[in-house]
This record gives C-alpha cells, structure tokens and sequence, in this order.
C-alpha cells in the first residue's frame, strides 16, 4: 500500500475530515464501536449482496 | 502514541493457510483481550474467517485480508475484512465487495485518537482500490457494506470531502453501500 501517494493522502484527509467532523458519534461506527455478541450471525454464502449481520451493542 | 504518520506501514495483504496471517493476527488479539480482562471475542466472525480461508481452493473469488502496521518486531494486526469479487446485475464488470470488515479488540475497549481511526478507515478504502488492481481479485468497481447509522454518516462526510479533493474518484452511495467506481481509471494514483 502506498501511504505516499496523493491518493492515500487524499483518501487519509476526507476520512480525518468526516472522523472530527462526527466527533464521539465515531464510536457509533460498526467499525469502531461496535462489539460484537457472540451470537452474532453472518452470512455464509460470499455471494449474498448482504452480510446479514446481526450485533448487539453491549458497551 | 500515535502522531499524523500513523498511516505509515500500512498492508493488505490476503490471509492463507501457508502465511498463517489469520493465526499471528488471533494470537496477538488474544493478548489484548488478556490485558482488557476479556476472553472471547468476534469469534462469528474469526470462524468464518477460518472458514473461508479453509476452502480457499474452491472459493477463488472470496478471500479475508489483513490489515497490518509496521513490520517485523512492531508489527500490529490492526483488522481484517472479508472480500469477494463478483459479477452484478445492472453493473459493467466485476465489483469487489468488502462484506464486512472487523478491528482489533483495542478499537473497542480503547480510546483511539481520530488521526488513527482515519489512518485505518483510509486503510481499508485505499486497501481494497488496490486490492482492485491486482491480477486475482481485478475488479472495475469496489464497494464497502455500511452497517449502520454510524458508517453511513462517516462514508457521506468521506464522501464529501473526497470529492472536494479529488474529483477523479467516482464515490457515490447505493443502498447501504459505498461504491467506488471505474477503479482502474486511478491505477496512476496508486
């Protein structure tokens, strides 16, 4: 990955941007914030345009 | 500590059962689980990781890539995606797709300064571009599942603000997912 290229830099700036601008709402992220129960289920068929995830949020 | 460089090192690389990447990255996740009091986590998600990685032979078109940062003795799995190449209907071309993308258990028990959620986000949105280019996963579009709420806000202000900088990337919003179009018009940028 080229982390010197204008790209990344570009792509790095817009996610810092939308980061502040979201402020702790970041944490609401599935990315970020989620924290998956052990029961959550996911889609096993790679073709399905959807992983049918189901999470709880326990934090 | 983490400083504006915290992107620097970043890969994607995919996981097999020859580079064991999947192995390395739950051994190291496991000791932070230990250092939060934890035991179990995502495990859903690892075993279908394991899953996919298992019958990798027959499920070229599927793989689970991770990312990592920095190298040899400092080097952090810091998360993993499940990406699959596909042909759409209504779309010229494959599309590859991440289904869904997992953290390190730090990411969820620690406060994470904003410049490195940022680094990991671009990440996974630059990774997969340039998962994109390579000969076994080429695809004309890439697009990224939006979960929530909280993704969908992040991607629309991404979004946004890419467009602001770059024009030459096509990003726009179907549903609940992120498409990044005509990829290959930015090989130059890589």
């Amino acid at each position: 990955m080229n982390t010197n290229s204008k790209l990344f830099a570009d792509i790095y700036a817009a996610c810092l941007d939308s980061v502040h601008e979201m402020g702790d709402d970041v944490k609401t992220m599935s990315w970020f914030g989620q924290r998956w129960h052990p029961n959550t289920k996911l889609a096993q068929n790679e073709d399905e345009d959807v992983a049918e995830c189901v999470s709880e949020r326990t934090s | 500590m983490f400083t504006s460089k915290s992107y620097l090192g970043l890969k994607l690389s995919e996981a097999t059962l020859d580079n064991k990447l999947l192995e390395k990255l739950e051994e190291q996740w496991k000791g932070q689980l230990l250092a939060y009091g934890e035991v179990e986590y995502a495990e859903t998600y690892l075993e279908h990781a394991r899953d996919v990685i298992r019958r990798q032979a027959e499920r070229a078109h599927a793989g689970v890539y991770v990312l990592t940062r920095g190298e040899d003795d400092a080097l952090f799995y810091e998360g993993l995606a499940h990406f699959n190449v596909a042909e759409l209907p209504k779309t010229t071309g494959k599309t590859l797709r991440a289904v869904w993308i997992l953290l390190a258990p730090r990411f969820d028990f620690d406060d994470i300064e904003e410049e490195e959620l940022a680094a990991i986000s671009a990440g996974f949105i630059y990774g997969g571009i340039d998962v994109a280019h390579r000969p076994e996963t080429e695809a004309d579009h890439y697009k990224l599942f939006l979960k929530n709420i909280g993704d969908r806000k992040m991607a629309h202000g991404m979004a946004y603000s890419l467009r602001a900088r770059n024009p030459s990337v096509d990003v726009a919003f179907k549903g609940n997912w992120l498409h990044i179009d005509n990829v290959s018009t930015l090989k130059d940028q890589l």
